[in-house]
């Protein structure tokens, strides 16, 4: 937990006030950096030389309800931006997204309390855009941290191994394949398998277990 | 320069137009609610100021001359994607800049006669105007470091503290530093036009820089041979409607004559 300032805590708790604005730091997969705010304001950057005060465009319309779960749930929400300014050959929007693609940028969200000078929220995730309204830039915001973009091998429990004999992976370099089993294997430390402790005290002379030699990750 | 362009720029009867420009009624002096109120049942109000929008009106002209009627089709055509200014004469003459947000619908009601009835002026925030408003007995209110519910309204950064001064019998309650640590600062924020910012002017009393909206705009000498209380000590009317910060940081230095660089903010006077 970030603990407020005292002054932070004084402004954000008192019954008067002005709302904070929403300030939006965005950095795109080429480097490029972009400042967008509710309302127009010099702001000091999280993003791009930190801490330098720079120039916020007001181009949001509204900001989310964050949600924020504390699981493997992805917090997310959607940032509506206005994407009717430009001239008129392009939206200024359309021109940020000809020199880069915003899909994966980074951003940085905040509630940004101008008086104190400092936030009372700060989000840091990444983007991408839905462009399904030619009027308003929808900027889905996810987590840093989202389990659910990971590509994961597609390798299961199994007793048998998965690696395919020979390859990098298995780097056995001897001359006959394996049986794909832990009793054949010619790399051990690399083997890719569950292994198992039978218990031995059920006779297993009498055990249905397939008696057919089967390699079951071959391909061909 | 579409702020210089006035609807209604004669008070009176327009010889050019053979009436006047003025609307029958209309100029309500209410502005468009902006807050967020919360009251718990227990409890006191909370509120929070949402937008910097400005006035709306709703403006009716009777009985006029086509003149009138197509000077007002022409505004609202031209200013469709700006702004111009219009002008209350009977409010000390205050201006506005915006635009008709609704359509001018002129009907003929007599020979030469036209009424264009609800037709609505919305004020464009940030735009600058010709002349900004100045009524500051009528329609400036006061925003002091502590709201009526006690709460610190004034943000500070560095050795600043709540003090108590009495003068005159009058019990004024300030943010208080005494201005040894250059870079200390205090700073408001408030929702309106242009500010007059009050302090304490006395022998103890030094010199702060004053920043608007992040940009320098003067250092005030907070200096007086007799403790004199709150006093005016900066006056910025020329602001336009929006949110803005006025900024009090301690310079550390004072007046030759003064005792002490010290600082005292006492209240800003904002127009509204």
């Amino acid at each position: 937990m970030i603990p407020y300032s005292s002054t932070l805590q004084q402004i954000v708790g008192a019954h008067t006030g002005i709302a904070p604005a929403h300030l939006l730091d965005v950095e795109d997969c080429n480097g490029n950096f972009y400042y967008w705010a509710s309302r127009k304001m010099n702001a000091p950057c999280v993003l791009g030389l930190a801490g330098a005060t720079v120039p916020y465009l007001p181009w949001i319309l509204s900001v989310p309800e964050w949600k924020f779960y504390r699981s493997m749930q992805t917090d997310m929400g959607v940032i509506e931006m206005q994407n009717i300014s430009g001239d008129t050959l392009q939206r200024d929007f359309e021109k940020i997204m000809r020199a880069s693609a915003l899909e994966g940028a980074m951003f940085v969200y905040r509630e940004w309390h101008a008086d104190a000078e400092e936030a009372s929220k700060e989000i840091h995730g990444t983007l991408s855009v839905n462009d399904s309204d030619p009027e308003e830039v929808k900027l889905q915001c996810k987590q840093l941290l989202n389990p659910s973009s990971d590509t994961a091998p597609l390798y299961t429990y199994s007793e048998i191994c998965q690696w395919r004999w020979g390859s990098a992976q298995c780097g056995s370099t001897q001359l006959t394949p394996c049986q794909q089993s832990y009793a054949t294997c010619q790399v051990l430390e690399r083997i890719l398998v569950i292994t198992n402790s039978y218990e031995k005290n059920f006779g297993e002379a009498t055990a249905n277990v397939a008696t057919n030699v089967m390699n079951r990750i071959r391909q061909f | 320069m579409p702020e210089t362009d006035i609807l209604n720029p004669v008070q009176g009867f327009d010889p050019d137009l053979g009436d006047s420009m003025n609307p029958s009624f209309g100029f309500t002096r209410k502005r468009a609610n902006t807050r967020s109120n919360k009251k718990p049942v227990g409890g006191q109000p909370y509120s929070r100021e949402l937008s910097n929008a400005g006035h709306v009106y709703t403006l009716s002209w009777l009985g006029r001359t086509l003149a009138v009627a197509q000077r007002l089709k022409w505004y609202a055509e031209q200013y469709e994607d700006g702004y111009f200014t219009i002008i209350d004469w009977d409010s000390n003459e205050r201006q506005y800049v915006g635009k008709f947000t609704s359509d001018v619908n002129p009907v003929l009601t007599a020979n030469n006669k036209w009424d264009m009835q609800m037709v609505e002026f919305t004020e464009i925030p940030i735009c600058p105007m010709v002349e900004y408003p100045t009524d500051w007995a009528h329609e400036a209110i006061w925003h002091y470091p502590f709201n009526d519910y006690g709460d610190q309204k004034l943000a500070v950064s560095g050795a600043w503290a709540k003090a108590t001064h009495i003068f005159d019998k009058k019990t004024v309650i300030t943010m208080d530093t005494a201005g040894a640590n250059a870079g200390d600062w205090a700073q408001f924020e408030y929702r309106g036009y242009g500010f007059q910012l009050s302090m304490l002017k006395g022998p103890a009393y030094g010199e702060a820089d004053i920043y608007v909206d992040g940009t320098l705009l003067q250092t005030v000498d907070c200096y007086a041979a007799e403790n004199q209380g709150p006093q005016i000590v900066l006056r910025a009317p020329g602001i336009s409607l929006d949110f803005h910060r006025v900024k009090a940081v301690v310079d550390a230095t004072q007046n030759a004559s003064a005792t002490a660089p010290a600082l005292s903010w006492a209240g800003l006077q904002v127009m509204r």
